[in-house]
Formats: structure tokens, sequence, C-alpha cells
């Protein structure tokens, strides 16, 4: 898929190497993944680099891809759960461009490098597979705390009774905790980190995976990580559980399906189609189209 | 038996500090300003014991070191030498040779606050109910419903009224602070409570009944209390032995009735006339 | 859904990236040259070197022409180009006393040692638009070349001058000079964990954003903060460049860079030592940008008193406020970022809304 003959030409002649990045920025960031994997939700700092999409589009995640890949890597870039949408196809054309040898994929179980927004794909994934997600905002306490030093201690002293302040008085409000995305999640027993915005359905896919998840935020210089089977628990109290996006019609009581491949156990995306009525499709395209495939095979 | 709380030769020196801070301020110099260094002796070579269930008051204009005192203990200072040990549950904690850890733990389980300003105490931007939940979670109650309980509790039993449990504190009288610090500082059945200047800024009526307020609490939980204050009626109320500081130096000590009514320390006669 | 559902967003974009193209090129006369952007806008060439942090003259200007004279897009271009390079050598600390002085004024004195030089600034000219130059041509250009190099002031003045600060603070009334031999903190290899260096608010504040330090600053000038800082120095000019000699050691020019640096000087504090001093401020970037230096210059004295006082008091005293906001091609990034589909996020968003409304509409539900 991907074209191995463009190499990206610069200004001058200057050619972009493999990967964009120079060797000692990609040693660099596999130190920081190294460290991350070794303390598990632990925030390590890195010299994040400036790249070529703007920050806040997925700068962080990319530079930990860059620094995974190899010529013999697979990668899938989705954004949305979709391997289509713009900023994916985005980041992909990127990767074809700098990474010559790499091979690109839409299917979820023939990736070894996975990058995502917003999502973790329905498949579980595998041991040798590694998610890698963009994050906008690494810090869980930057919600009770602006101040990046204490911030610093209070994760170092696993200080968070103000995150479960903040819970507790969601449910004084509301009954419910309203936290959507981005739900505080702890690591190992100590830190508790931003998972980046996932949906709460994602959230328990980070407990005891078989898989590496890889997190990078390159605006707020941050790489951590979620080592395989590790436990990764998102935080409440202990009469309150948690709970994720059920997609349940409330009309009807049952579960929306998608309306593409009938599916009744993926998150949905929802919008209003063109007469007005709130259709659901499966948010991971990947996953849709291979049971729609299996389907027709199956006619 | 032993006293809860051993303080030894406590100093907190702000500034660079020289060989002849102590020796060149104090009440004989008139004044806490190092005139070598120009460093603040806030507190110097201070040495007392609190035993348990006592209430010690701590007496002294403003700048004599009183709340410095109270502020190291409480963790919210350094001292610069001394040490303090804390006695709970027959285990002696040294204070200040804990790490940072050890003492948020202790500062969080086993100890209470109330600050003369409430801001200090409270946090104006969640509810009171959330500033004693807040308490409870760092001891490691988890059960929301058991929070909610406790925390309903205890804003009873300190006057607050329940229907107001969901309200920021930022909109309660300052009375009322006070008693929802109270409630929080007690959450967690901490047997030592420091309690700086509580009443000062309050109206009279209320003044009364706060200090009838922790009297009765004290004598419910049989808590160890020190409390600061400049105030001779506070002291009277609710302590049975006081101690004077004026320069950073304790100059007097003894049972409240028998310094109130017998002061020995030209100063502490000056206090106490300038008061009646 | 148009845009986030696209299947096939390849397209869209290849679509996007030539529209852009055209965009810049249908009925638009001549290509601009490089030279014609380097030499014709130098102010808004040499900002983009400085808030890049990449002193590349022709990739600048490829940068303004490629990013359609966005400034922010220009500055971007250059920095995500230097992520490709390694780093070769370093060089020493560079005394600006031997800038080749193009412009130098002082607000502190009527006359400093070796004058004021006005040099070239819009400071003083009516801001009246001259129509004439709607339609300029090259004899023109060539015209006000030669007037100029034929009026030129007789006999030499020198190039390089003394610091006005030098006379301050021969005078005691500015701090000494602290012997520093740490090696100066190195913001494109080290994040910014605070508290952090004075050296690395200087360096992250050279490559900031003008608005942004401007902004900042400006909230400090006038209220959100304390003094009217007074400009001691601020000078103008190119300063010679030198690096190690690979087998030698010793320094060897390389080229010039063009500079402006600032040095304010404001209301005086107590110190450990005794007899107070003025507090100082320093502002320097690429280019010729004297609002940025002076910004800077600002914010550096405020950021610093601060921290030597132990009290913030002001937004732009807090290092951890200015610092992380001040960086053009991070906040325009994430400003840009919100365009992009957000929409499983806000799936989640009409989940937890959903739930809680419901919960308000049980009429059985007391709030416990």
């Amino acid at each position: 898929m991907f074209p191995t003959d463009t190499m990206a030409q610069g200004h001058e002649g200057a050619e972009y190497g493999f990967a964009f990045l120079d060797e000692d920025a990609k040693r660099e960031l596999r130190r920081s993944i190294f460290k991350a994997v070794c303390i598990p939700g632990h925030q390590v700092p890195y010299a994040s680099r400036e790249m070529p999409i703007a920050r806040g589009f997925g700068t962080g995640g990319m530079q930990v891809t860059l620094a995974l890949l190899g010529p013999r890597d697979c990668v899938k870039v989705i954004d949305q759960g979709a391997d289509d949408s713009v900023n994916a196809a985005n980041i992909r054309a990127f990767f074809s461009l700098t990474c010559p040898g790499v091979s690109g994929t839409t299917l979820t179980e023939a990736a070894s490098v996975i990058q995502t927004r917003h999502r973790i794909p329905e498949l579980p994934l595998r041991n040798d597979q590694i998610l890698v997600f963009q994050v906008p905002y690494p810090d869980p306490l930057v919600l009770v705390e602006p101040n990046a030093a204490t911030r610093r201690r209070m994760h170092g002293r696993a200080d968070y009774a103000r995150l479960w302040v903040k819970l507790y008085e969601d449910m004084v409000a509301f009954d419910e905790i309203t936290i959507s995305h981005r739900y505080p999640t702890r690591i190992n027993g100590h830190y508790i980190i931003d998972p980046s915005p996932i949906p709460r359905y994602d959230v328990p896919k980070l407990h005891q995976a078989d898989c590496l998840y890889l997190f990078g935020a390159g605006r707020e210089k941050r790489i951590y990580a979620v080592p395989p089977h590790t436990d990764a628990i998102p935080i409440t109290f202990a009469d309150v559980p948690f709970t994720v996006e059920e997609f349940i019609d409330r009309k009807t009581g049952k579960r929306h399906c998608c309306r593409r491949c009938g599916a009744t156990d993926s998150f949905l995306d929802e919008f209003p189609d063109e007469d007005g009525n709130r259709v659901f499709q499966c948010s991971d395209a990947a996953y849709c189209d291979s049971r729609l495939m299996q389907q027709e095979a199956a006619e | 038996m032993t006293p809860i709380l051993n303080v030894e030769h406590l100093t907190r020196i702000h500034g660079k500090g020289c060989d002849r801070c102590l020796t060149s301020t104090g009440p004989e110099h008139d004044t806490n300003i190092c005139p070598h260094c120009g460093s603040v002796v806030a507190v110097a070579d201070a040495s007392f014991q609190l035993h348990r269930g006592e209430v010690l008051g701590i007496m002294g204009e403003s700048g004599s070191g009183k709340s410095s005192l109270v502020k190291m203990l409480y963790f919210d200072d350094q001292p610069t030498s001394g040490r303090a040990t804390y006695d709970l549950d027959g285990q002696s904690h040294d204070l200040f040779s804990l790490n940072e850890a050890q003492q948020r733990r202790l500062r969080d389980t086993a100890m209470g606050m109330v600050y003369q300003n409430p801001s200090l105490g409270l946090n104006f931007d969640i509810s009171a109910g959330g500033n004693i939940a807040e308490r409870l979670l760092m001891s490691d109650e988890l059960r929301y419903g058991v929070i909610r309980e406790k925390a309903r509790a205890l804003l009873a039993r300190t006057e607050v009224p329940p229907a107001r449990m969901d309200e920021l504190p930022r909109n309660f009288s300052g009375g009322m602070q006070q008693r929802v610090q109270i409630a929080r500082a007690l959450s967690t059945g901490a047997p030592l409570l420091f309690l700086d200047e509580v009443t000062t800024g309050l109206d009279l009526s209320v003044q009364a009944r706060i200090l009838d307020l922790i009297m009765e609490l004290q004598e419910e939980s049989g808590v160890s209390m020190l409390v600061v204050t400049h105030d001779l009626g506070v002291v009277r109320h609710l302590t049975t032995r006081t101690i004077v500081m004026k320069y950073g130096r304790i100059i007097e000590s003894g049972l409240t009735d028998q310094i109130l009514e017998d002061p020995q320390a030209a100063y502490t006669q000056q206090l106490v006339s300038s008061a009646l | 859904m148009a845009y986030v559902a696209i299947r096939g967003g390849e397209e869209a974009i290849a679509g996007s990236a030539r529209i852009m193209d055209a965009l810049r090129t249908m009925g638009a006369g001549d290509p601009i040259e490089l030279d014609q952007i380097e030499r014709q806008m130098p102010l808004l060439h040499t900002k983009v070197m400085s808030e890049g942090g990449l002193y590349h003259p022709r990739l600048a200007a490829l940068a303004l022409k490629q990013s359609l004279g966005d400034s922010l897009e220009a500055a971007f271009f250059l920095r995500a180009y230097r992520s490709t390079k390694p780093r070769l050598g370093e060089t020493a600390p560079h005394d600006t006393r031997g800038m080749r002085v193009t412009r130098r004024v002082s607000a502190a004195f009527k006359d400093i040692p070796g004058g004021q030089m006005l040099g070239a600034t819009p400071d003083y000219l009516h801001r009246l638009f001259r129509f004439e130059l709607m339609d300029e041509g090259a004899e023109t250009f060539d015209e006000i070349t030669r007037d100029w190099f034929g009026n030129r002031p007789e006999g030499t003045r020198p190039t390089t001058f003394p610091k006005v600060l030098d006379t301050l603070r021969d005078e005691g009334l500015l701090p000494p000079l602290a012997e520093d031999d740490t090696p100066p903190f190195d913001i494109t290899r080290t994040p910014l964990i605070f508290p952090v260096p004075r050296s690395a608010q200087l360096a992250t504040m050279a490559r900031g954003e003008t608005g942004g330090l401007l902004a900042l600053a400006y909230s400090n000038m006038r209220g959100y903060g304390d003094v009217h800082p007074t400009v001691g120095e601020l000078r103008v000019g190119y300063l010679p460049v030198t690096v190690p000699h690979p087998v030698t050691g010793k320094p060897v020019e390389i080229g010039e860079v063009q500079v402006t640096e600032c040095e304010i000087v404001a209301m005086f504090e107590k110190t450990d030592e005794g007899a107070p001093v003025f507090t100082l401020g320093y502002g320097a970037c690429f280019g010729h940008n004297e609002v940025k230096a002076i910004a800077m210059a600002v914010l550096d004295r405020a950021i610093s008193v601060a921290a030597q006082n132990g009290r913030i008091n002001n937004p732009s005293e807090d290092p951890e406020f200015v610092l992380l906001h001040v960086d053009g091609i991070e906040s325009m990034g994430f400003c840009t970022h919100y365009k992009m589909p957000h929409y499983v996020t806000f799936q989640a968003d009409m989940d937890r809304l959903r739930a809680a409304r419901g919960k308000a509409e049980e009429p059985s539900h007391v709030s416990n």
C-alpha cells in the first residue's frame, strides 16, 4: 500500500530521512518509551519535536509511532475509529511518504502498530501489537490543579482525593458521574492517567490487555504507557459502579444496532440522516467492514 | 502517661540566620528581628507538652510566634531546628524526620486544623459536603453512601443546616464557614486538633456559640486541642492550661486560672490587665 | 456529517491542497521571488525566523511563500524542518557588545557613550498612506538607493558600542553580573519541568510568538503588574557568529545573524546584601522585532522579580503561565485542532447528558 520509492524531497536537496525525525530524537523517544513502560502510568517528560502537522493533530502519537517503526512494520492509523477520516488519512500519507518499506493496512489484525485518536479498536489486540494514542491532555489532575509543579508532587504521592471530590460533586449535582471521555484511570494501583479522549466504552479494554498501550502527548510533551497484563481501573466509588455507553433505545428498551452491519456489540456513532432520523453506525470502520464481508461470504 | 504531643526546642528563623539570631532577639531585646542579619526569629527554642484529652492555650499578640508554632506542627511550615513527637495509638512519630508522604498521611488522617481564615481550610469552589468528603477520601473512605451520611451527620453536629450541605461555603456567613471547617477537621476522628484564632473576626454572639460547640465536641470525643489565640476570653472559656508567647519565646506557662488570676511575667500582667 | 464521515478523506485532502495552490497562483501575476520576500518584507521575514527558532533566511522566505503569508504557519515550517536536523555543534555564549549596530536607543539617558542612533524605525513616521507606492517601478527603487548612498553622512562612525547598562553597573545601581558557567537550558532537547532556570525562560520567550508575548507583557505594564519599565538600551544589528574550529578549537566566524536586544531597568528592590539595586529584564530575538524584545524583557523581569520575592501576584509573573502559553506553534496548533472530528467524544458527552437528564426526570428521584 505504501509506495517505497517516494522519498520526500526537501529544499536545497536536503532529503528528509527515514521516519522524518533525526536519529538522536528517535533514540530519546525510545528511552522515554522504555521508562514509561517500566513505570506504568507515570508521565515521562520528553523533548517533543515539532512535526509537520499542527500541535493537537497527533504530533505526540506520531513521534511515538515514528520512533517504533522499522521497515518490517505494518501500520494502521485511525481517527474516531475510522481509517479514512481526514486526520487519519493525512497521518497515514505522512508515514507513507517518510517511512519507505513500512506497509500500511486498514485491518486491525494485520497491523503491528496502530496509531489512534479517540478509540480503541473493537477487535482485541494481541501481544505482538502496539496501540499508540494521540493525547491532547496527559494529566488528569489538570481538572483540579492548574499548577504543573504541584501536580507532579500530587502524582508522586498518589494524592488523588481531589479527583474523587470531583466525582462526589458530580454525584451530588447529577446523581451520575458525568465524565464522558478522558475517564481518569488508575494504573497498577498507583498513578492515575488520562487515557486520552476515548469514550467510557473503551476504558475497560485497557485492563489486563495482551497488547502494549503507549500514549504520546506532543504539545504537552509527555509519554506514558499501560503495559500488557497491567491493572487499569477507572476511578469510582465502591458503591457507584463504573458504567459504559449502552446505546439503549429508550422507546424499545433494546440496544441500537449498526445500520450497516447490524452489530450490537460495538461503539456506535449517532447522527441524523438526510430525513432527520437518528441513525447508528459502527465507529470502528474496519470492524464494520469485516463483519459485512463475513456476512457476504456466508450468503 | 506519655503526652500526645511533645515539643522540644522548636525554632523557626525566616531569612539567612546567623550565630547571634537567638541571643540578639526576644522579649529582653524587644524585637524578633536579628539586628545582625535581619532575619526574623518567629519561634525560638519552644518546648512544651500536650496531654491526652487536654486543651492547651497558646496566647500572645500577633507576631509572637504562636501561629508559626502550630503551622510547623501541622506541616504547613518547616522548623529551622528542634523536634516534636506525636504519640498515636502507642506509636511515637518523630514529626520532622518523617518523609513528605508520611507527614501528609499523618496530617490527613490523624490531625485536624481550623484556620482563622476559612479560605485556607476550605475549598470554596466545592460544596460544604464536598469539603468534608475530601478529608474522608484522603483517609481512603471510598463508599459514596457512607461519605454522604458522615458528612451529613458531621454538619448536623456542628449545627450547619443539612439543607445547605450541597451549597458552596463561599455563600455562607463567617460563623457558618467556621462550623464547616470544624466539621471537616473532626471528620476523620483525629485525636489531635489545632485551632488558630477560630473566633477572631466573628460577632460576639456567634463567637460564644462556636466556643460552646467546641467545648461540647471536646467533651464528647476527648480530642486533644492546641488553641492559638490572642483573646483572653477564648483562653478562659476553652483551656485548662496556657502558655504565653512573646517575640517567639514562651515566657510563661501554667494552669489557665492561675495565669489569668496571678500572672507572673510583666508582659502577661499587661495582657491580662488590658483585657479587663 | 459531511466532512467527518467522509469515506475517502485522502481525496478530500488532496483536493484541499490543490485549492490552496490555486489560491496562491490564480490571477496573481508573476511568481513572487524569495529575494523579494526577504528584502521587501524584512520585518515579517525575520519575525518568521525568530518565532520559528531557526535562522535560515532562504527557507523563511520559502515558508512565507508556501504558507500564503501566514507568519504562524511559516514559522511552523521552520520548526518542523528543524526537527529533522541533528545537532552538529554548539557556539560559545556571544557578547552583544560585538554587534554591528544599525540602531540603538536608550530611554534612560539623554546622552550615552557612543551616542543615540535612531537608525531604521517607523516610530516617528506618520502613518499616512503614500499613495504613490501603489504604483512603484524598479527605477524608483534604484533612485531611492542611489539617493541613500549619495547622501550618506560624512565621516565614519563606529559600528560597535559599549552597553548603556555598564554605566549603571559601574555605579553599583545594578546587581553585578554573576559569573555563571552552567550550560544554558536547551529547550529543544529538554521539556520544561517547573521550576526552570532563567536560561529556559529566556530561550522560550526568544522563540515565542510576538502577539502572545505582547499581550502578557502589556497586562503587566498596564496594571496587572507593578512598574513602569525604562528601556535602558534597545539595539538592533548584526551579531557575528563564531564556532570553535574543529581542530584548533579557536573561534571562527561563520556569518552573522540579525538580532534585536532590549534591556529594561525598573524599580529597585532590597537585596540580601543590603543596598537596594534596580531590577533588570532582558529580551533578545532574531531579526528586527522591537516589540517582541521589549515585551520579552518586561516578562523576564516580572517573572524573575516574583521568583525572588517568592510571591506571584499576576499571570505575567507566573513562569508556568507565561512560558507555556507564548509559543505560537503550540497555541496555533491546538486552536486549529478543534476543527478536527470529535464525534466519539461528543457521542460520549451526549450519553452522559442523557443519563443525567434521565435521572433528573425520574419523579421518584430524590437527591441523596
